[in-house]
């Protein structure tokens, strides 16, 4: 995925939030918790592109308390989204290092395996289906897919938090979904 | 644009982006913010020069300048 730093989002949102990283850094808890508020769908939507659901929540908020020892580390504070993302892909990373192999999510999906977590709530059982088709999409496409639809993010938001462009976070939502269409059209595979 | 749904929910909705956005919707982050008042404080770790290393340090500056000359 292409990475820069340039992302155009209304500067006095980002002034705002320069001023809250640099408060948090100051060891102001109550401007952690409003970047908590801006940014928890981000780290919860990466972490839901690559770790099992059941373990998101938990993980969520190591990685805030994570990023809230590391603050001092951080030199602009404009990066504070692509730093924090950062940070999360790593603690998905080292999940994986610590748990069975066999969970990673880019392996290709047993419907079998996703059908038997959920329970016999139809909603839930396609729910739980979908799910498992995006998490198998190439690593690109994936994260800013369940940013959108999972999370609810818009474009232009996915790429201020991520600190993508918007070009690159256009396409990849433009790709992810053309192969997830593709994807879900195949027999057994599609919302009903 | 078709896919001006996808990018920022504007123009005329695409109803299968619909449809995955609420399938997909249960999984959406709904935690309340930990209460990071009750974490600790957290300095960073400074390295204190001690005696000792302010004494190797005026030693070491006493004998470079005769390897430094040409």
């Amino acid at each position: 995925m292409e990475r820069q730093a340039v992302t155009v989002w209304p500067v006095t949102e980002m002034r705002e939030e320069d001023s809250l990283v640099s408060a948090a850094r100051a060891g102001d808890r109550a401007a952690f918790g409003r970047l908590y508020d801006r940014y928890a769908r981000m780290v919860h939507g990466i972490l839901l592109a690559r770790v099992p659901p059941h373990e998101v929540d938990d993980l969520v908020q190591e990685v805030f308390l994570s990023a809230l020892r590391q603050l001092h580390a951080l030199r602009d504070t404009s990066r504070f989204g692509a730093w924090l993302g950062t940070i999360t892909r790593n603690r998905a990373n080292d999940y994986f290092r610590k748990s069975i192999p066999n969970e990673k999510v880019t392996e290709p999906v047993d419907e079998n395996q996703a059908e038997s977590r959920t329970t016999n709530n139809a909603d839930e059982r396609e729910a739980a289906l979908i799910l498992a088709v995006v998490r198998a999409l190439p690593e690109p496409y994936r994260e800013p897919l369940i940013l959108r639809l999972v999370e609810g993010m818009t474009g232009p938001e996915i790429a201020a938090r991520t600190g993508l462009t918007h070009g690159s976070v256009r396409v990849n939502l433009c790709r992810g979904m053309q192969l997830l269409r593709e994807k879900l059209g195949e027999p057994g595979k599609g919302p009903s | 644009m078709k896919d001006d749904y996808l990018w920022d929910s504007s123009g005329e909705p695409d109803p299968e982006v619909q449809k995955l956005e609420s399938v997909l919707g249960r999984y959406r982050q709904n935690q309340p913010a930990p209460e990071f008042d009750q974490v600790p404080e957290i300095r960073p770790v400074k390295q204190r020069r001690g005696f000792f290393n302010l004494r190797w340090s005026y030693q070491l500056g006493a004998v470079r300048p005769p390897f430094c000359l040409p």
